[in-house]
């Protein structure tokens, strides 16, 4: 399930729900993005978050299905918000549940890498200096990247 | 006439973020972009900005045509 849009949401709700009625699922991971108060040593009052109204959902999708070709999983929740969010506030909520928590910690993994570098979503800071927008961190994509050694080593790592 | 969609920092290059623009190419397109708002010139061809068509990524020149969409994106940084 993919969800993008402008709404608050609390991340325990979404795990809740995740979790409720599962009797075939051993484990249940989730992740949650907070926006911060303070970035590069800046104090942050307000993170913007741009989209494309069709194609960000549209890469989040083929993410989700990228993960449960590679993991047997029986079910994956994204929900990532867009627009004006406030330090403190939930940017993303990534879950998986899976028979083993073995599939379930990777797969989570793995879908915030990928969304950290393949989600379509432009970051602008704002202070008390004004705004900046973001520019893809290296380290993401260094961390990004090590899926792809995993598949070439015949996922030993 | 096109939908044209700037992402990102290059709606605030460009002062807007939808427009509909006459052009049946992508290269037609960019140079138009340009002499509307010079602003744009040579960062639409340059090598980190993403042309999307029709929500598919599109490299080099295209035919384009009414309906199509167009959509340039900086590199992502999300999350």
């Amino acid at each position: 399930m993919v969800i993008v849009d402008e709404q608050a949401f609390e991340p325990g709700d979404m795990l809740a729900r995740l979790c409720a009625g599962r009797v075939d699922s051993g484990g249940v991971v989730s992740f949650t993005g907070v926006c911060r108060g303070r970035s590069n040593g800046r104090v942050v009052t307000t993170l913007t978050l741009d989209s494309h109204p069709t194609y960000t959902r549209a890469q989040i999708v083929l993410i989700e299905e990228e993960a449960r070709r590679r993991w047997p999983l029986h079910e994956v929740v994204i929900r990532h918000r867009h627009g004006r969010i406030a330090p403190g506030e939930a940017i993303v909520f990534v879950g998986v549940a899976s028979a083993h928590r073995r599939e379930a910690f990777e797969a989570a993994d793995y879908l915030m890498d990928q969304l950290k570098t393949r989600a379509p979503f432009w970051k602008k800071e704002g202070g008390e200096a004004g705004s900046v927008w973001l520019e893809p961190n290296p380290v993401d994509l260094e961390r990004a990247s090590r899926w792809s050694e995993a598949l070439t080593d015949g996922g030993r790592s | 006439m096109v939908q044209v969609t700037m992402c990102g920092y290059l709606a605030d290059r460009a002062g807007w973020r939808e427009r509909a623009v006459e052009a049946d190419t992508l290269a037609v397109l960019k140079v138009r972009l340009a002499a509307q708002q010079p602003s744009l010139a040579g960062l639409l061809d340059g090598g980190r900005i993403f042309t999307v068509v029709n929500d598919v990524v599109t490299r080099g020149d295209a035919p384009i045509g009414n309906a199509d969409e167009v959509a340039f994106m900086p590199p992502i940084g999300g999350g």
